[in-house]
């Protein structure tokens, strides 16, 4: 077949993983050995980089793609499985965050969120679903966040749909567990990256000083924790969710 | 059996009448098996339920099986999954995907119902059925 890779490195997909959280996922997960293969909306110096190093695409995997298009996520996954013949892996990291009071918010602004935070992940997991299923395994780590489980002003739409994802896992465990499949899910609390770029210095001291560890987290404090859920050291573990949130008490 | 895993292109495989039915009974025989290894066939006309002991996962798995094999999933939008009770059901169903029959869904379901609707309701992916497990019924 066609531009066909057989490859006995487990491979894993992550969506959104061309920049922060995502660009670090990926990161750890090729640090490890898997073949990675990932998406987002535009370039970004990261996938350049990966993509420079490796043109054959036989380590990483890097594709244009609208995340709220469900036959395109569809698609990716198939692209994935034809290309390297398996699919051991998924991390559904892809998120946009739009704040404001609920009632100020458009309607638009509001089914994006759904859409690129909730229905991109439960498309794409059933799409790679098809190629864990025919090998009896596979882990699924969904990124939920610290706003599904404590409430916070202005994030209601995205603490909704990030609820919904710890949903998505407990149910979705119980339901491919006897297929060798596990499922997770990884909550971050406040971490340096893009959605946390705008907080002014005092309310990064104050996050801090609710924290018992007294620091905001690290990209690579919830990439560490997505390859442990995603790795065989926790063969035994499924419908989990741990908050990678060094405690904080809200 | 053993069953390719990648997709492969659609363009070029189109398998004979006979050639489905054997992949499709050998996939439902693999994962049948797995619960029954002393079984050595599947028959069309058997039920997965009853007859060969399959859940709704395993249908599932069943599926997902022969869409690395012949690049195809009838269910997505041609067939009822609800309406399978049989391998002979499977093999009806992933028949139309090669000869154009069933191109509109709303055609298939009803043709699905119609033929299946003197057997018994097999249970297999059926949300209703779920939904009552789940509440203990």
């Amino acid at each position: 077949m066609k531009n066909e890779i057989q490859t006995a490195r487990p491979v894993a997909v992550v969506s959104g993983g061309s920049r922060g959280l995502g660009q670090a996922i990926v990161t750890e997960l090729m640090l490890h050995g898997l073949t990675v293969a990932t998406f987002s909306r535009s370039k970004t110096p990261f996938v350049d980089e990966q993509t420079a190093a490796d043109p054959q695409a036989k380590r990483f995997r890097w594709e244009s793609l609208d995340g709220a298009d469900a036959q395109a996520l569809a698609g990716f996954a198939r692209g994935v499985l034809q290309r390297y013949g398996r699919i051991d892996a998924l991390v559904n990291n892809m998120a946009t965050l739009g704040d404001g009071l609920l009632t100020m918010m458009r309607d638009a602004d509001i089914h994006r969120q759904v859409s690129m935070n909730l229905e991109s992940a439960i498309f794409l997991t059933r799409a790679c679903l098809k190629g864990m299923l025919p090998q009896g395994s596979g882990s699924i780590v969904n990124i939920s966040s610290v706003n599904a489980l404590r409430g916070h002003k202005g994030v209601s739409i995205y603490s909704a749909t990030k609820a919904a994802l710890i949903g998505l896992t407990k149910s979705l465990a119980v339901e491919v567990g006897p297929a060798g499949i596990r499922v997770n899910c990884v909550a971050p609390g406040y971490f340096s990256s893009d959605m946390t770029a705008a907080f002014t210095d005092e309310q990064r001291a104050r996050i801090a000083r609710r924290t018992p560890l007294k620091r905001l987290g690290t990209v690579e404090d919830i990439a560490k924790a997505v390859w442990f859920l995603l790795s065989p050291e926790s063969s035994f573990i499924t419908a989990q969710v741990i908050a990678v949130d060094g405690g904080f008490v809200g | 059996m053993h069953v390719r895993y990648g997709v492969p292109d659609l363009h070029n495989v189109k398998p004979t009448m006979e050639n489905l039915k054997e992949k499709i009974l050998g996939v439902v025989l693999d994962v049948a098996q797995e619960n029954s290894p002393q079984l050595e066939a599947v028959r069309p006309d058997q039920m997965l339920v009853e007859d060969l002991g399959l859940r709704s996962l395993d249908l599932a798995r069943i599926v997902a099986k022969l869409e690395m094999v012949l690049g195809v999933d009838p269910f997505a939008e041609l067939v009822a999954v609800t309406s399978i009770r049989t391998p002979g059901d499977l093999i009806d169903a992933y028949s139309k995907c090669f000869t154009g029959e069933g191109e509109s869904a709303e055609g298939s379901e009803s043709e699905s119902e119609g033929a299946s609707a003197p057997r018994q309701r097999s249970g297999l992916a059926s949300q209703r059925d779920l939904r009552k497990q789940s509440r203990g019924e």
